[in-house]
């Protein structure tokens, strides 16, 4: 059997959890099954794509075709259909001749590959976000509630263009539902996305946790420290609630002086954040990392850490840092939103908060950081739950059982 | 012309459609992937780059592979570049070819191969290395020259550590408050293929402007920095002067006191040859060594004695007959020229000065004859506490000047030396001397007027037609006048601590 995996963007080049998990999934099944693997690669700085194909070897094939930011434009068509990525992906698909192809995220490689082969070839799809329904793939309107007709985009303003010809919003969902007809099975790694598209659309959809290598953060001991650090992962932006938690840090680290913020990982809000730090005198106990790519680095970083947070505003789907920091044995604190309460158990595991209250948040904190045995037997629970429910190789058998039963 | 540049990239999209479609263009070689391990780079700390070279057909290929950075804002060549690298590998056929960069920013730069080393082959270095986002551009061409594939990361380069980090820290702080001030001009999001013309013309008037704004931004943050540098500098030459300004007319004041109050009086040097002024109205120093010989009992058996005001070193040569470690102080230059003639340890200066420099309780006797009248009365008061302060335990003060309650010396010899300022009381002294910490006072009168000056008393019965009441009378009235006009010309106080 040969397996294609396609995602829109593939390590060490990523813009968030979904392409690592894909590229997780598809080392693991390589070891057992032929496999190739087919993605975008992004030039932020230009908003026309060269569409320039670069190919290498590791341990399987990947082609990387050149993209740039129109592609990731919401407003621009080639955003959810791109001729050109369906003529290379069939092109590709010509030449390695798959029996099952896996699509993961395809915002800004466009559904066009999903027609760029017939219907012999299986087609297996994991969803990661809304994109199938709501063009910004986060479903929250402008007030951070959630969105109740995908086809008005209410409060929005999210016009699709097209060069010459405007493409209504509706035509948008006609081409994506349509095309995922196709679709012999599609997979959530959450049952929050699960029901929330369900509802939405007449898809029939599975439920299967993500699956990560855990092996490294398994082996992280962690050592007592002078300081609590409260760490935080992935993109550092708002509907990520980069700034619930520096408002509830603002609001703890007065009350408890040993505490340390990090926030690693990508920003385009750098000096939003610097200027916030700034006005609450916050620069000696909030460090900024940055975007990095090591995966050495985020191990200490999650050595160093004694709690973990993800403060998201949005309807996570499953997120993966939540599952590198359970395996590395920390106390989650995650806001009750989306898959979060599905991934943290409160008071087993983690805490839960009110998605979007620093107040709450920053009390969970608190509690966590001054409570040595509390995050000890959180995290050794946590560690547990990530073993028997997030490990890569339970996670494949799963995956590799969907694709034989197709 | 909007219209057309729209078209044309509308006719460049179709094209690759059509590349695409038709020919189905393959990768025989490229460059697969490029990536750093950190989105900051530091200047002369190694950064390690990543690169995969592929080669899909069943031939060994001979490629030449140029790494060309340079900053991601307005880059011209050669200012605004940083430089380029090439080299030449030869990639194994169906594979990928692991391709190491490691550089630090200035001249060490080594590529390998799968782990081993390939020799550079060409190179240019820019000189231009400001801090900002670079973008690293890795090219690579085959045989014939042709470009086959492209890639590239853009790097945040770190700022170099100043030379002088004072001045350093000052301008980074100034840059900093800048960069909060100006807000950079962000590059447009999204343009798409056909929109509104107004939002197009906006979009080409802000990309037409924005390489002159940001030059012009750009000159006038390195001019002004450049004027806060040079300003800094003058501010310390200013200084500087100043502070030589300072020591130069300290030295004048503290040096020169007589000098000094030349100028005060009449803006003008007078020159005067003191020490020919002493020799001629002080006295011989014969007689002044007899007179000063009494003080010498105060000071046996002790160290470290100071005399303020030592002239021509009379009771400093009295001292180091008998033994005793002692220093003087003058500020005139001729009279510690005479001391040191006579081999005596002299200082030319203030005399309070030279007591301030001391060490608190560090001298066991500080000796001071015929000084006092030349002060002005602060520096009098502060003579008498720091010769309290600078005394040790059980120290002695012995302070010799003119006697005021004898009326003769102002008709004689207080006047005489236009250095001297005012007379100082014995009892104004002693005040003094008791309110600084001095217990033990004694007050001591000596050089009497000579008797042939005084009012001579009348002998009883020499003169006929007189009783001896008027004689007597007479006497009473002659020796009071004898005591306030013609009494003893100096006095000293000797007090201990």
């Amino acid at each position: 059997m040969k397996v294609g995996t396609i995602s829109n963007n593939y390590p060490p080049e990523t813009l968030g959890g979904a392409e690592i998990y894909a590229k997780a999934l598809a080392d693991e099944i390589s070891k057992k099954q032929e496999e190739f693997a087919f993605a975008g690669r992004y030039n932020i700085w230009e908003y026309m794509p060269k569409y320039d194909l670069s190919v290498y070897k590791e341990d399987y094939w990947v082609y990387r075709l050149g993209l740039a930011s129109m592609n990731l434009d919401y407003k621009a068509v080639n955003n959810f259909f791109d001729p050109v990525v369906g003529l290379v992906a069939r092109n590709i698909f010509k030449k390695e001749r798959p029996d099952v192809l896996h699509f993961h995220n395809l915002a800004g490689l466009s559904v066009a590959p999903l027609l760029a082969t017939h219907s012999k070839v299986k087609k297996v799809m994991t969803l990661h976000d809304f994109w199938i329904v709501c063009p910004k793939n986060t479903l929250l309107r402008k007030d951070a509630s959630l969105c109740n007709d995908i086809l008005k985009c209410l409060g929005c303003d999210v016009r699709i263009k097209a060069s010459f010809i405007p493409v209504p919003l509706w035509l948008r969902h006609k081409v994506v539902s349509g095309v995922l007809k196709g679709v012999d099975h599609i997979i959530s790694p959450s049952k929050s996305l699960k029901n929330i598209v369900e509802g939405f659309t007449d898809l029939k959809i599975e439920h299967i946790p993500n699956g990560l290598m855990i092996d490294d953060y398994m082996r992280i001991q962690r050592e007592e420290q002078d300081t609590q650090n409260v760490l935080m992962l992935g993109a550092i932006l708002p509907h990520k609630g980069a700034y619930v938690l520096l408002d509830a840090f603002r609001k703890i680290h007065l009350l408890d002086n040993s505490l340390r913020l990090t926030l690693a990982g990508v920003t385009s809000e750098w000096d939003r954040i610097k200027n916030y730090m700034r006005a609450n005198r916050l620069e000696d106990v909030v460090e900024m990392v940055g975007w990095f790519n090591s995966e050495k680095k985020k191990l200490q970083l999650l050595e160093k850490a004694d709690v973990f947070v993800q403060p998201s505003i949005w309807y996570e789907n499953n997120p993966l840092t939540v599952i590198e920091a359970m395996a590395s044995g920390l106390p989650v604190v995650g806001s009750g939103i989306g898959g979060i309460p599905e991934m943290v158990e409160n008071g087993r595991t983690g805490f839960l908060s009110k998605a979007g209250d620093s107040r709450e948040l920053g009390e969970k904190i608190l509690r966590l950081a001054q409570d040595r045995r509390l995050r000890e037997s959180l995290g050794r629970a946590g560690r547990e739950k990530a073993e028997k429910t997030y490990d890569i190789r339970k996670h494949a058998s799963k995956i590799m059982k969907v694709y034989e039963s197709l | 012309m909007k219209m057309f540049k729209s078209v044309s990239a509308y006719l460049g999209y179709i094209k690759t459609v059509l590349k695409y479609a038709v020919y189905r263009s393959g990768v025989d070689v490229c460059v697969g992937m490029l990536s750093a391990t950190s989105v900051e780079a530091v200047p002369s700390k190694l950064s390690q780059y990543e690169a995969l070279l592929t080669n899909t057909t069943s031939k060994a290929r001979r490629v030449r592979v140029t790494l060309d950075i340079y900053p991601v804002d307005n880059p011209a060549h050669p200012l605004r570049h940083h430089g380029w690298y090439l080299v030449e590998v030869s990639l194994k056929p169906h594979s990928s070819s692991k391709f190491s960069i490691s550089y630090d920013w200035s001249s060490n730069i080594q590529f390998r191969l799968e782990g081993k080393e390939v020799k550079l082959k060409e190179r240019w270095s820019g000189l231009f290395s400001e801090s900002g986002l670079y973008r690293l551009h890795l090219r690579m061409d085959d045989e014939n020259n042709t470009l086959k594939s492209d890639l590239s990361i853009t790097q945040r380069l770190l700022d170099p550590s100043m030379e002088n980090p004072a001045v350093g820290e000052r301008v980074s702080d100034f840059t900093r408050d800048w960069d909060s001030r100006v807000k950079p001009v962000q590059p447009p999001v999204s343009v798409p293929l056909a929109g509104s013309v107004a939002a197009k013309a906006r979009m080409s008037v802000i990309n037409a402007i924005k390489p002159t704004l940001e030059a012009a931004t750009e000159i006038q943050k390195r001019q002004v920095l450049r004027i806060s540098r040079l300003l800094e500098r003058r501010i310390d030459d200013l200084q500087n002067d100043l502070s030589d300004v300072k020591s130069d007319l300290s030295g004048r004041l503290i040096g020169g006191r007589l000098e000094a109050l030349g100028t005060h009086t009449g803006g003008t040097n007078l020159h005067v040859d003191w020490l020919a002024f002493q020799e001629r109205f002080r006295g011989s120093q014969e007689e002044i060594r007899k007179k000063q010989l009494a003080y010498l009992g105060y000071f046996k058996g002790r160290e470290n004695v100071v005399d303020i005001g030592c002239g021509r070193g009379e009771f400093l040569a009295i001292l180091r007959d008998a033994g005793i470690n002692a220093i003087g102080v003058d500020s005139d230059a001729r009279m510690v020229e005479e001391c040191r003639r006579k081999g005596l340890n002299v200082i030319k200066q203030d005399g309070v000065d030279y007591l301030r420099s001391l060490e608190d309780g560090s001298i066991e006797g500080i000796f001071s004859g015929q000084v006092v009248e030349h002060m002005y009365p602060s520096e009098l008061i502060e003579f008498v506490n720091l010769a309290a302060r600078k005394l040790g335990k059980d120290g002695v003060l012995v302070v010799e000047t003119i006697n005021p309650e004898c009326l003769l010396v102002f008709a004689n010899s207080f006047y005489m030396d236009l250095s001297h300022i005012r007379p100082v009381h014995p009892e104004t002294l002693k005040f003094l001397l008791e309110s600084a910490g001095f217990s033990d006072l004694k007050l001591s009168f000596f050089s009497p007027v000579a008797e042939s000056n005084r009012l001579k008393a009348l002998e009883s019965g020499k003169t006929a037609g007189q009783n001896a009441d008027f004689t007597k009378i007479v006497n009473e009235n002659f020796m009071k006048l004898n005591e306030v006009l013609f009494s003893n010309q100096d006095y000293a106080v000797i007090a201990r601590k």
